[in-house]
């Protein structure tokens, strides 16, 4: 699959995704009332806490290209069209360097804000986009309760969840991350929450009353789903304000990318403190099956500009937020037929933000020697479940991180603090 | 249709449950037409199978709708010179094939063409105005809507090898000195046989290799050939089928190749379980898939046969209420059951350009998934609090007329309604609820109402004039909003 247009398509989530979290909201013990005194409440006690920001690059990123392994005559060698010459890399120390597009993100990692890790991945081999989405989103094999991770992150840190924990910006689709029992939410943005007939206080307020009685009378995910959007919509309007408000003064998102939006509404939800524990976000465009050179230097620079422009958006609250990039694989090692990479294994993942210990790759560095590929592929010898458990401990200590990630063997890289 | 109109009388007539259930699954709005078809039809067997037979459904609405976008008949080359000399771009033909497809949802009397039309479009996916495949798209939208209710097999070897696909999915890049395995893995992964299959990476390879020699001249006129060159000659063996591939045409391997995998029990299954996902429930049994495979199979992947084994099983009748409706399809069944029908689509104002922007706002816009994957089939995915209020404001808006559409043939008020007076307001409720849901109103649904406009029951308006175009908005936005307005 391709998708051109870097960064600026919604690329979308997995196409089995099931918002069961509606569903199963009373369960979680949420609280629907009308409008949201009770949770309002709640929220802004729990409004100060860390911030975890998942950001996909949705397709498949060429991680090789990402974090360039300039020491590799192998790579060279695989990429005669595409390679990236050392001289043109960014911090690079004797193995790695970054891709020139991540200019916009070298002060962040000469402040010690960002990380480079390398040789990530799922702990098998998956060159499906969408099982291998599937796989990192859920995050339990060996489970067939179709939890997603960020899922069991939420409802590990609070009893009972809120509907604003968990979050998915930019798109309306929920991804499997966010799939699960805990109440979570999915929107392109918040200017368009408000309830029929919003500035006629008393007729709003009929509408709602009617719709509350018939939704609660109605079982399953559809009657939950109702009571959650009343909820949502009594409280939409002061995160509206919020979002509305910025970027701070000097901050820019590049124009027209779907990222920069996405990311800017989680900066003026983060200012709004609604109490958000997690927000993912995605990055599309990064199948890069043909002309890997420009495609791949676009998608580059648009989220590297985007977070950016974030850090600098969220002002005092960055030492709240942590970001984590994710893809479902990397690329293959060799150039195909179009100037392209075709579907691969072991990838590159950063991390930017409060306790990274940045300026600096980690990686259990496998080499790009013939006999250290995975079918012609980078391999991957750190679990990126391990990755997300780093973060986790670092950030969220409360959390028991065996209900997170089951069965996982922890093998800190140790890149944060 | 004055005359005879059904919303004349004070308690039109509806369906009974499964002509109700199997109507409002296989169409995208149960609206008067479809309601006089099955009563005159005298059941849901026979409406279904005038329905498959759809070349012999005399249907001029919808025959009308190209002629709206002339754009949509430009050949490749043509479309690609407006392109290049900057008269329009990719985007403008994504836009008016959207539209096209919007409106033809609502207005065409073959309904369930239309709506397996828009369900092989969602697994053989291409998005609409992709740069790669913009100026074949329409062409590959006649090629689904030709075998959308014939066999599965002759579909997937017209759609696979079609310029667009290969656009969209880099075929046209794939040759024996470069191989491109984008469309080689889809093809297995997406269109037959499923992951499930257990195909391995050379199966991936030997896939691509058997689609090599098919070119696009993509950015450049668009021209499609197949050129022996650039096809790869010798062995190729993929989950069971092998050839030797000997010849410089690969295109009667091609054939063969695709005919073995729409054959595939695994194909079958696959696409079994898509059909009852869509049309059952997000959990349909191992025997409702199985029951549909088989017919599938036995009758060479007829796709009509394959429907007729999925309506006659039980579970099928017992899945009333598990299908939430997706953004586009909640939005083409409000425009068909208030009878507000797009007439024309030449300035931005138009309904059948509102539309695509209405569905969009609830969280779908036709055509606009960017994954060859195509929008998700389960409702639980649409079943979010987002898209719940976007879809309460976006009734009203629809019900009201909010966003002054134009070239609409809506009903006046009056035409809408009774006409015998007076009627109180609880019969005006259950009366919106015969001809926008199917089924008289229950008292929870009238008392809903009357506490939403906030107007007794009991209250008696004396004519048509008496009910307000303010009221009639409430009324059917009310009707609409209420949980039941959402399924189908």
């Amino acid at each position: 699959m391709t998708v051109d247009d870097c960064g600026c398509d919604d690329y979308g989530v997995s196409r089995r995704s099931i918002l069961k979290a509606a569903g199963l909201a009373a369960m979680a013990g949420v609280t629907t009332s009308m409008f949201g005194d009770v949770m309002t409440s709640t929220v802004f006690g729990a409004g100060e806490g860390n911030i975890l920001v998942v950001v996909s690059l949705r397709g498949g990123a060429d991680g090789l290209s990402m974090i360039v392994p300039h020491a590799e005559s192998a790579y060279y060698s695989a990429r005669p069209t595409t390679a990236i010459t050392k001289s043109r890399l960014q911090v690079a120390d004797t193995t790695f360097g970054l891709h020139p597009a991540f200019a916009p993100l070298v002060p962040m990692w000469r402040s010690g804000q960002m990380a480079g890790l390398h040789a990530i991945g799922l702990p098998a081999p998956n060159r499906s986009h969408f099982e291998a989405m599937e796989l990192v989103e859920d995050a339990d094999p060996g489970s067939s309760a179709r939890i997603g991770w960020i899922n069991r992150m939420i409802a590990g840190l609070a009893a009972p969840s809120d509907v604003f924990d968990g979050i998915q910006i930019g798109s309306t689709v929920m991804p499997t991350s966010l799939v699960g029992p805990a109440p979570s939410l999915a929107t392109g943005g918040f200017a368009d929450l408000m309830m029929p007939f919003a500035t006629d206080t008393v007729l709003k307020q009929r509408v709602s009353t009617a719709l509350q009685a018939q939704y609660a009378a109605t079982p399953g995910p559809l009657g939950a789903a109702g009571l959650n959007a009343l909820t949502l919509a009594g409280r939409a309007a002061e995160i509206n304000g919020a979002v509305a408000a910025g970027p701070v003064t000097g901050v820019t998102y590049p124009k027209y990318s779907g990222l920069g939006e996405a990311l800017g509404a989680t900066a003026g939800l983060i200012r709004a403190k609604v109490g958000v524990k997690a927000v993912a976000v995605d990055a599309g465009g990064w199948d890069h099956h043909v002309d890997l050179g420009w495609r791949v230097e676009d998608c580059i620079d648009d989220l590297a500009t985007c977070l950016a422009a974030f850090f600098a958006d969220l002002g005092t609250n960055a030492g709240r937020v942590t970001v984590v990039t994710l893809s479902e694989f990397g690329r293959r090692l060799t150039e195909n037929g179009s100037r392209g990479v075709d579907h691969g294994y072991g990838n590159a993942v950063f991390a930017l933000g409060a306790g990274v210990a940045g300026g600096a790759y980690y990686s259990r560095w496998p080499t790009l020697g013939s006999g250290k590929q995975v079918d012609g592929d980078l391999a991957v010898t750190t679990d990126y479940r391990s990755v997300l458990m780093e973060i986790l401990r670092a950030r969220f200590p409360a959390l028991d991180l065996s209900k997170v990630f089951p069965g996982v063997t922890y093998a800190p890289l140790g890149f944060m603090r | 249709m004055s005359t005879t109109r059904l919303s004349a009388s004070v308690s039109p007539p509806v369906l009974s449950a499964m002509q109700q259930h199997v109507a409002s699954r296989f169409t995208f709005g149960v609206d008067e037409t479809v309601v006089a078809d099955l009563r005159s039809l005298g059941g849901w067997q026979q409406w279904m199978e005038s329905q498959l037979a759809w070349t012999r459904l005399s249907d001029p609405r919808g025959a009308q709708v190209s002629s709206w976008f002339p754009l949509l008949g430009d050949t490749p080359s043509d479309a690609w010179d407006r392109v290049k000399k900057q008269e329009k771009s990719a985007w403008d033909f994504g836009y008016d094939f959207s539209t096209f497809t919007m409106s033809r949802k609502i207005v065409s009397r073959r309904q369930v063409h239309e709506v397996m039309a828009d369900f092989w479009s969602n697994l053989l996916y291409i998005p609409a105005g992709e740069d790669r495949s913009f100026p074949w798209r329409p062409d590959f939208d006649r090629v689904i809507r030709e075998h959308a209710l014939g066999r599965f097999r002759m579909m997937l070897r017209a759609a696979v090898v079609h310029p667009a696909m290969s656009g969209w999915l880099n075929n046209s890049e794939n040759t024996k000195n470069g191989i491109n395995e984008n469309l080689g893995r889809e093809l297995l992964e997406l269109y037959t046989v499923g992951r499930t299959a257990g195909y391995d990476e050379n199966d991936v390879k030997s896939s691509a290799r058997i689609l090599t020699g098919f070119k696009v001249k993509v950015f450049n006129g668009y021209a499609a050939s197949y050129d022996p060159k650039d096809h790869y000659v010798g062995p190729v063996s993929v989950l069971g089928f092998s050839h030797p591939n000997s010849s410089a045409d690969g295109r009667p391997v091609v054939d063969a190749y695709l005919d073995y995998l729409a054959r595939h029990p695994a194909t079958a299954t696959r696409v079994a379980r898509r059909l009852c996902l869509r049309f059952v429930s997000d959990t349909p049994s191992d025997g409702i898939v199985a029951a549909v495979a088989k017919a599938y199979s036995e009758s060479d992947t007829d796709i009509k046969a394959a429907l007729r084994a999925l309506v006659r099983h039980p579970e099928f009748a017992a899945s009333v209420g598990q299908k939430v409706r997706t953004p586009v399809e909640d939005v083409v069944n409000v425009a068909r059951v208030i009878g507000a029908l797009p007439s024309g689509a030449s300035t931005d104002a138009a309904l059948a350009r509102h539309v695509i922007w209405m569905s969009s706002s609830v969280g779908q816009k036709q055509f606009d998934w960017p994954r060859p994957d195509g929008f998700p089939e389960t409702s639980n995915t649409w079943t979010s609090p987002a898209r719940l209020i976007r879809s309460w404001n976006i009734h009203y808006a629809l019900a009201g007329n909010w966003w002054g559409s134009k070239e609409s043939a809506t009903p006046a008020r009056a035409d809408a309604l009774p006409t015998s007076w007076p009627i109180t307001f609880g019969q005006l409720v259950d009366h919106q609820s015969r001809m926008l849901l199917g089924r008289a109103a229950s008292t929870s649904l009238r008392k809903a109402v009357a506490d939403t406009a906030n107007v007794a029951e009991t209250r008696s308006f004396a004519n048509a004039a008496a009910v307000s175009d303010w009221t009639f908005t409430l009324v059917r936005g009310a009707v609409l909003n209420t949980p039941e307005g959402l399924l189908r």
